[in-house]
């Protein structure tokens, strides 16, 4: 089974978010399936693409190759900036998104956001980003099950501008990725922890003052860590975790 | 007196010296650029880096160096998120050591700053868009954490004539504007000094204080909503609201 991917209109980005929030609150809800398809509330873009609703994804990751092999740029140019084809596309994997048998999570996870503080929470846009921008790179912030953000992605896209500082991404990928390159590395999202990742991205606030952090490569920012970060340079993944595969 | 220490001695680049054109008639949108820079801040040999932007997305462009301005191949607007006009940030970086440095920037502005066209909103606090807003007439936009927007619905015929000139528009959308601004930013900090950190809501703290006598220390959430209030009344009596709308509705 394949879908031809659409648009939400405005109407059906409301009937969505009303949807979200009545599951949310315990009322019954919409046939999510139907409304993606139906065609009040949705457009079809001009495109031959097609993506398999069905299809299970166990990471976010997984779903982030999957989406960047099937989106090519040429032909999501112009949906770049578009919430109904984003939203759209939460809507067809609505149902891996929200935790099985649980509430869905606000209504932006799903309904791409106008509001800066939430954009960057959005399950699909945020993820297709991520691996169509650095690829295997990203792993480690998409290492958990569909429905779940995490930590990490949280911290660290909240600097919005983050994602446009390649050699950036690419050095904490270096840092923060474990040795299986699936997940991150432990004591990462400390709080509290030298060298952690909450640290890291005030570091890279603290140097982007004085330094054109956009067009340094990985190396050279490598050279101007402080020294807070050498045991994430060096640390593998812990004896348990490798034998794990984790 | 206040006293500002610069430890970066990075300089700081005014709209003044900057002047970005929008052309939205080609698809995508591009963008031209002339410079006048201060010539006491020595910037000659350092290179200009241009910088679009707009919520998540970011495009950069090299206008040369200093000294020798030059325009790129193409400024095109095509990886930067057209859903609203973006803003600009002007860096110069001085590339002659092994890391680039910036020795002088400035962020936040508009296309359309050049000073000898006519643009009264050219530094606006609130800018105004005029765009589909289906139902409603007005709306205030923080999806920009650089610049509030207030929109007025585009499908109302005349609704820009009778804001811009009607008493009565204005007496009902702008202080209300006003306050949805107010309560947005101060009730995202926990200290006034914090609200300094960012540029563009120490601007909005620095009007409401211009307008009434009173600042506060005391940071409480009942202190806040009164000071919003005693902003707002100044605000309208300074336009003489109440009045103009008895004028403009016995007209």
């Amino acid at each position: 089974m394949s879908s031809n991917i659409r648009r939400l209109n405005d109407k059906g980005i409301d009937v969505f978010e009303a949807a979200i929030k009545d599951e949310r609150a315990g009322r019954p809800s919409i046939d999510f399936v139907q409304l993606s398809n139906h065609d009040d509330y949705t457009e079809s873009i001009s495109s031959t693409i097609s993506l398999d609703p069905l299809r299970a994804f166990s990471t976010r990751y997984e779903f982030g190759v999957y989406l960047a092999s099937k989106l090519d740029l040429p032909t999501i140019t112009p949906f770049m900036h578009d919430r109904g084809f984003w939203t759209w596309l939460a809507l067809l994997y609505y149902a891996q998104l929200k935790q099985p048998g649980k509430k869905p999570s606000k209504p932006y996870n799903y309904i791409q956001s106008n509001d800066y503080r939430h954009r960057p929470r959005h399950a699909v846009f945020m993820t297709w980003s991520l691996v169509s921008n650095y690829g295997d790179k990203s792993s480690y912030l998409l290492s958990k099950s569909m429905h779940v953000r995490g930590e990490l992605i949280e911290q660290l896209m909240a600097q919005k501008q983050l994602l446009t500082f390649k050699g950036i991404m690419e050095l904490s990928s270096e840092l923060y990725t474990d040795e299986a390159g699936e997940s991150f590395k432990k004591g990462s999202t400390s709080r509290t922890k030298k060298g952690a990742i909450i640290r890291f991205i005030n570091w890279v606030d603290q140097i982007s003052i004085n330094y054109d952090v956009y067009q340094m490569t990985k190396a050279e920012l490598s050279e101007l860590l402080p020294s807070e970060f050498d045991e994430f340079r060096s640390k593998k993944g812990s004896f348990l975790g490798r034998l794990m595969g984790r | 007196m206040k006293k500002t220490i610069n430890y970066t001695s990075r300089q700081k680049i005014l709209k003044s010296e900057v002047f970005i054109t929008l052309n939205e008639t080609t698809t995508p949108s591009s963008f031209s650029a002339s410079f006048e820079f201060d010539k006491k801040k020595k910037l000659d040999g350092a290179k200009i880096y241009i910088e679009a932007h707009h919520r998540e997305t970011r495009q950069r462009f090299c206008f040369g160096t200093v000294g020798l301005p030059t325009v790129p191949s193409s400024t095109s607007l095509d990886e930067v998120d057209m859903s609203a006009p973006p803003l600009f940030r002007v860096l110069i970086v001085d590339e002659s050591g092994v890391h680039g440095k910036i020795i002088a920037s400035g962020d936040q502005f508009r296309a359309g700053n050049d000073p000898s066209k006519d643009h009264s909103s050219r530094d606006s606090l609130l800018p105004l868009r005029y765009c589909d807003l289906r139902s409603r007439v007005w709306r205030l936009s923080f999806e920009s954490e650089d610049s509030f927007e207030l929109q007025l619905n585009n499908q109302i015929p005349g609704l820009k004539q009778l804001v811009d000139a009607n008493p009565v528009y204005q007496a009902l959308i702008l202080p209300a504007a006003l306050q949805q601004v107010f309560l947005y930013i101060l009730f995202q900090y926990d200290s006034l000094e914090e609200t300094k950190e960012r540029d563009y809501f120490s601007k909005w703290v620095q009007f409401g204080q211009s307008l009434v006598s009173t600042s506060f220390d005391d940071f409480s959430e009942h202190k806040r909503i009164l000071w919003i209030d005693d902003v707002i009344e100044a605000f309208s009596a300074q336009h003489d609201f109440a009045k103009k709308m008895i004028g403009g509705t016995n007209e």
